[in-house]
């Protein structure tokens, strides 16, 4: 048995042209969502995500409430107390309501920075692993001056020029969070180009491109997708960190992690709606994520494996 | 070898210059400047100009970059109006505190983060797997804060079997000599940091362990813990390397979440409030440093890669 | 085949586990209860007091050391001459028993005040006298720009003559007739006589002489008394803090730490302290402080805002809670000169709507759970007298009225929408000078992160002012003093609305309530540059006039014509303290602390 990787396939050069190549990928693709079905945790992760975006999404249009006008004759109302299923907060928000609203900004940071971080990281970190020598040493030495930066002066200086927003909650997320899976994948790269299969299929006459998509990043899936569950999770938390900085988007606007540090100072006051909502909510999408990251990583598996 | 370590060194000297520069930068780019947030708002401008003028703040900003290369040289991080304190002063205060706790949180976590990967990897799907994984997350989603908070709750308020607040000595003695007080800090640092690392080891080992190198080691008959052990551990180890090279920075910029809710002053409070406070000295001497320890841990790191897998070479590559 | 490994290896994390864990209880059976010894009171002779550390020792303030604990730990050390008391009781607010001189005599139709030093003695025996007096005096003169307290024209500048008569009496004549209780309250607060025998000098080494009598030595003394003062680590042991006037010494001193003082023994004043010892410990965080008060290891410590829920649990360990009152007033500042808006708030109308959109009672009674009182015009309300309801207020919170008044002036309201200006114009129903027609109400408010109680504030503001189609914007910002400045209309730092600066937004005022540092035209706090001929005259009245009743003037014209929103007022803290100590009542409004009251019962 040959101790080569399987998809070099003996008489075959690697750069065959697209059509006789790419059947057996099709068929890849399919055969990969089908071990992705396969995986229950998977898809009770899809379910959950599923949920948990049409609770906050499409939520309001159904159960309606006031999230700009304030109440304050009726501040930390316990759950169930005059029609108000999770109770209210304090300024008379219901909590509910605040939740959905939340969660909409929440999912949408978390999902889109965590994918641009992980993407941006993970190609940075596969080329400079993978092509080695001062390539690598440049691009290593700019991650380690974005590290070293302390980005919490940076947001400061932002917080003064900008006006916050999404999407430019999402730049400023992705613009440091990269950096992580940058280190983590290029440590992976470094030992995989040096893996048989790979110098067997550049003394083959592969190019590196092909050899970064199509080794280097399937086979550092695995590190890569536990990278960006903690991404997501990481995405959503930092948001009531740059709230706290100006970055955030201006109150009476929600947001999960905003939500559960506001909640931490009624953690002796008994109103546990406030911090325990929030705080399940965030570990459900994590989970969500992190079952979705663990099925597609058996799925690119199977591209790899061949079963 | 000793080539390696020099170009590496040299770029690291480049890095941390180009880092100072541009906090440097930042930092008189922010509006308002220094001298209200650390005067009051009752000063009156007669002293926010002695203010500036004392600190030299109103010269060009290349030439307080000069001035403070000059002094960093002599090692002089200049002083601190908020504190009182010279930057030395202030950072050698809260340093020793800072790296016993980061490095007992640390090691605690690699002690236990490591057999917990393992298990996850090799009972992978199975109950132990999935009871590891979600309080892996579950740890992971809950805030530092609540959890620290928890523990005070629960060890030093309902079972009053440990003290409320972290040791409150300055010196690495004075600190360990209160153990009992080091215990729920670095428990709640620790717990994060092992939900990250198992996970990554786990994921590591659960890619090895269907390599085709593990395959032919179990046909030639070798137990499966020499497998795991000997062959696949190693491998796995590699997240652990990036992420401890990534970690080293901490152990200077400490966990600011954990020192304010344990009374434990340490360099992440220090760099906050000076932050809020526009202290610039403070912050330019903290980024010095972290920005020299963050370009170390990357050669570090890059070591023991080699040093774990030999086919890892250091110098340029053939391929 | 089943391996055996992942069982050992689960057995083994366990063992493992396990270990740590049986490590943990032994250390912690080992390393004493939860009461550690770092807190708790030590015996009946000494307090644990929550304090942050000091970090100025010179009783002559500096510019950015004038925070409270200094302010504290200075009286400890060294005595003001005056010391006051707002009871109302005193003549000029004085505090006969705690001043080292008597209330001054006023003669020249108010413009000489001539002081009688009472006997007392430095810790090293020697007395206090008007050298000390001398000394302190040559040596602010010289160094004004380095002093905190100095305001161009105020101290010394206006002082004509200044003579000592005796080694017992001085007397200053003033360059204008100013309101003694002013001048006594605001200016002669200043006076702390320090000791001349050990300190004027210019170096550690140097022989005491008259040094400081010229301009030149005054100021090379306080170079020297200055440089020591920056090294924070020497204040326990260098020999020039060990010569003090008041109550206690410094016994340790730990920089960004714990400070120690024990009572001093040949200490000449009435008011001698009880306790043998106090030790003031800084905290990290309220959420600390409060855990280590919640486990019972502090003597006096502070309720913060998040935790009030919690008073019960407190009285219940054997604590007092008592909310500690502040002399202030707590406001939003309005930018009269910021190119956009500016123009918007120079219409009272516009201010007085504003105002009537804000709910201070209720705002105190909910959001600050009662620990508030409604601020009703620039001089605060008497100490003892603080409700949360706004009788008295010149504008009170009235949605309709603040309706008609905006639709009265040309604007149309859109509830929930955008409020514009329809009539465009100077007339007495048009919007007013420099609105154009179409201007909408969309203002920003600069307020200060990492307080649950000011955003929820914010919140209700804005959901009120939004009923009314004012669209109100709030921008937390982590320092937001640096970002809000007193500005010119050209500047680029003129683009704020409103702010709300500091931690609450509050105001502390020495004993005598007036504004000449707030809201005078051009005034050093003045951020939002409000200007006003009448209302300069009126602080000029409390200044100069001899008229008591200048002050209600004053207060009463600025309540109306609002240079700034006046905002729900919280107290300074929420003290927490074991019920057997004695003393700590009344808790002084102007937020000294006098540890020599206190004693265990």
């Amino acid at each position: 048995m040959s101790t080569l990787s399987p998809t070099v396939r003996p008489g075959a050069a690697p750069d065959q042209p697209a059509d006789e190549a790419e059947a057996p990928v099709r068929g890849l693709w399919r055969q990969g969502l089908a071990v992705f079905c396969e995986n229950r945790l998977a898809l009770v992760g899809l379910g959950l995500f599923v949920l948990l975006a049409g609770i906050c999404f499409l939520g309001p249009l159904f159960y309606h409430t006031d999230q700009v006008h304030t109440d304050l004759t009726a501040v930390h109302l316990a759950p169930g107390q005059q029609g108000h299923p999770l109770g209210t907060d304090g300024v008379g928000y219901d909590q509910l309501g605040r939740l959905m609203l939340g969660g909409q900004t929440s999912i949408i940071v978390g999902l889109a920075a965590g994918i641009l971080a992980t993407a941006v990281g993970t190609l940075w970190g596969a080329v400079a692993g993978f092509v080695g020598g001062w390539v690598d040493a440049a691009m290593m030495r700019v991650v380690d001056a974005m590290m070293s930066i302390p980005s919490l002066f940076l947001f400061m200086l932002l917080a003064a020029i900008v006006t916050p927003s999404v999407p430019m909650l999402i730049l400023i997320i992705g613009a440091f969070a990269w950096l992580g899976p940058a280190r983590l994948v290029r440590g992976e790269a470094l030992t995989l180009r040096s893996r048989e299969y790979v110098q067997a299929m550049r003394a083959m006459g592969g190019t590196g491109g092909r050899a970064v998509r199509r080794h280097i990043v399937p086979n550092a899936i695995g590190t890569v997708t536990v990278n960006a569950t903690f991404q997501v999770a990481d995405a959503i938390l930092y948001v009531a960190y740059l709230s706290f900085l100006g970055l955030g988007v201006p109150p009476p606007a929600a947001n999960w992690g905003g939500m559960l540090s506001d909640g931490l100072a009624d953690t002796y006051s008994g109103h546990w709606w406030l911090l325990y909502p929030p705080g399940i909510a965030i570990i459900l999408i994590v989970l969500a994520f992190n079952f979705i990251g663990d099925g597609l990583r058996d799925a690119f598996e199977v591209r790899l494996r061949r079963r | 070898m000793v080539r390696y370590l020099i170009t590496r060194l040299g770029q690291a000297l480049v890095v941390v210059v180009i880092v100072t520069v541009i906090a440097f930068l930042i930092l008189h780019l922010l509006p308002g400047g220094a001298a209200r947030a650390t005067l009051g708002k009752e000063a009156t401008l007669e002293q926010l100009a002695a203010f500036n003028h004392e600190m030299g703040y109103d010269r060009p900003w290349i030439q307080q970059y000069g001035m403070y290369v000059q002094r960093l040289l002599h090692g002089d991080l200049g002083y601190s109006y908020q504190l009182n304190q010279t930057v030395v002063e202030a950072i050698s205060q809260r340093l020793p505190k800072t790296m016993v706790l980061s490095l007992l949180s640390t090691l605690l976590a690699i002690v236990l983060a490591i057999p917990l990967g393992v298990i996850q990897a090799v009972r992978r799907n199975r109950w132990p797997d999935y009871a590891i994984t979600s309080l892996s997350l579950l740890a992971y989603a809950t805030p530092i804060f609540f959890m620290g908070l928890m523990m005070i709750i629960l060890f030093s308020q309902v079972w009053p079997i440990l003290p409320p607040e972290a040791p409150q000595g300055f010196t690495v003695a004075e600190v360990l000599a209160d153990p009992a007080g080091l215990v729920l800090p670095t428990v709640t640092l620790a717990i994060v940091t092992i939900a990250v690392y198992s996970r990554y080891v786990r994921s590591a080992m659960v890619d090895n362990l269907n390599e085709n190198y593990v395959r032919t080691a179990r046909s030639k008959g070798l137990s499966e813990r020499r497998v795991v052990l000997r062959h696949t551990l190693r491998n796995g180890l590699f997240p652990i390397i990036a992420l401890l090279g990534m970690y080293l920075p901490a152990l200077f910029s400490g966990a600011l979440v954990v020192e304010s809710l344990f009374n434990f002053p340490g360099m992440g409070q220090l760099f906050w409030q000076a932050a809020l406070k526009r202290d610039f000295p403070i912050l330019l001497g903290v980024t010095v440093i972290i920005s020299i320890a963050t370009v170390l841990g990357a050669l570090v790191a890059d070591l023991l890669y080699a040093a774990v897998d030999p086919r890892v070479r250091l110098r340029r590559s053939t391929t | 085949m089943r391996s055996r490994f992942p069982g050992r290896a689960l057995r083994g994390a366990v063992a493992a586990a396990g270990a740590v864990a049986l490590a943990a209880g032994l250390v912690a059976c080992g390393g004493g209860s939860g009461s550690s010894k770092n807190g708790g009171s030590q015996g009946k002779d000494t307090v644990t007091v929550a304090f942050r550390t000091p970090n100025w020792i010179l009783p002559i303030s500096a510019p950015g050391f004038t925070q409270g604990e200094n302010a504290i730990f200075g009286q400890a050390l060294y005595r003001s001459l005056y010391q006051y008391k707002l009871d109302g009781t005193a003549q000029y607010n004085i505090d006969p028993q705690r001043s080292m001189a008597e209330p001054p005599v006023v003669s020249d139709g108010g413009r000489t005040l001539t002081i009688t030093l009472k006997d007392n003695t430095w810790s090293d025996g020697k007395p206090v006298t008007t050298k000390d007096i001398q000394f302190w005096y040559d040596l602010v003169t010289a160094n004004k720009d380095r002093w905190a307290s100095y305001r161009a024209g105020g101290f010394p500048d206006n002082i004509a003559q200044w003579s000592i008569k005796d080694d017992k009496t001085f007397s200053i004549t003033t360059t204008k007739v100013y309101n003694t209780a002013w001048f006594v309250d605001n200016q002669l607060n200043r006076i702390t006589p320090v000791p001349q025998h050990a300190w004027d000098k210019d170096s550690a080494t140097a022989v005491v002489n008259d040094l400081a009598s010229t301009p030149q030595g005054a100021r090379k003394v306080f170079d020297f008394l200055t440089a020591a003062s920056k090294d924070p680590k020497t204040y326990d042991s260098n020999e020039l803090w060990k010569v003090t006037s008041g109550p206690w010494k410094l016994a340790k001193y730990v920089p960004n730490g714990e400070v120690t003082l024990t009572a001093q023994p040949n200490y000449s004043g009435v008011d001698k302290p009880k306790l043998a010892k106090v030790v003031l410990r800084p905290f990290t965080s309220d959420d600390s402080e409060f855990n280590v008060l919640r486990a019972g290891d502090i003597d006096y410590g502070y309720v913060p805002a998040a935790n009030q829920s919690q008073e019960g649990y407190l009285k219940s360990k054997g604590y007092t809670v008592s909310p500690w009152y502040g002399w202030s007033v707590t406001y939003l500042q309005l930018n009269f000169n910021n190119p956009k808006t500016g123009v918007l708030f120079q219409q009272p109308y516009l201010r007085q709507a504003m105002q009537m959109l804000i709910d201070q009672p209720t705002i105190s009674k909910v959001i600050w759970s009662g620990t508030a009182a409604p601020t009703c015009g620039p001089v605060p309300a008497k100490p003892g007298t603080n409700g949360t309801d706004a009788t008295g207020c010149a504008y009170s919170f009235d949605p309709a009225k603040a309706k008609e008044l905006l639709e009265s002036h040309g604007w149309k309201v859109t509830p929930d929408g955008q409020t514009t200006c329809q009539t465009a114009g100077t007339g007495p129903n048009q919007c007013g000078e420099g609105i154009a027609a179409g201007t909408a109400l969309n203002l920003t408010v600069t307020s200060q992160t990492g307080f649950a109680a000011t955003t929820k504030m914010f919140a209700e503001i804005k959901s009120q002012m939004a009923k009314l189609g004012i669209q109100l914007t709030i921008k937390e910002v982590p320092d937001s003093v640096a970002v809000t400045p007193a500005c010119k209309p050209t500047e680029a730092t003129c683009s704020w609305d409103m702010s709300f600066f500091g931690s609450q937004g509050s105001w502390y005022y020495p004993a005598f309530a007036s504004g000449e540092r707030l809201f005078a035209t051009d005034a050093p706090v003045n951020l939002g540059s409000y200007s006003n001929p009448e209302a300069d005259k009126l602080i000029e009245a409390t200044q100069f006039s001899g008229d008591e009743s200048t002050l209600k003037a004053y207060n009463d014209f600025l309540a109306k014509d609002l240079p700034v929103l006046w905002m729900p007022n919280p107290v300074f803290q929420v003290s927490a303290y074991r019920s057997g100590l004695q003393g700590v009542e009344p808790q002084d409004p102007m937020n000294l602390m006098y540890f020599q009251d206190w004693s265990w019962k």
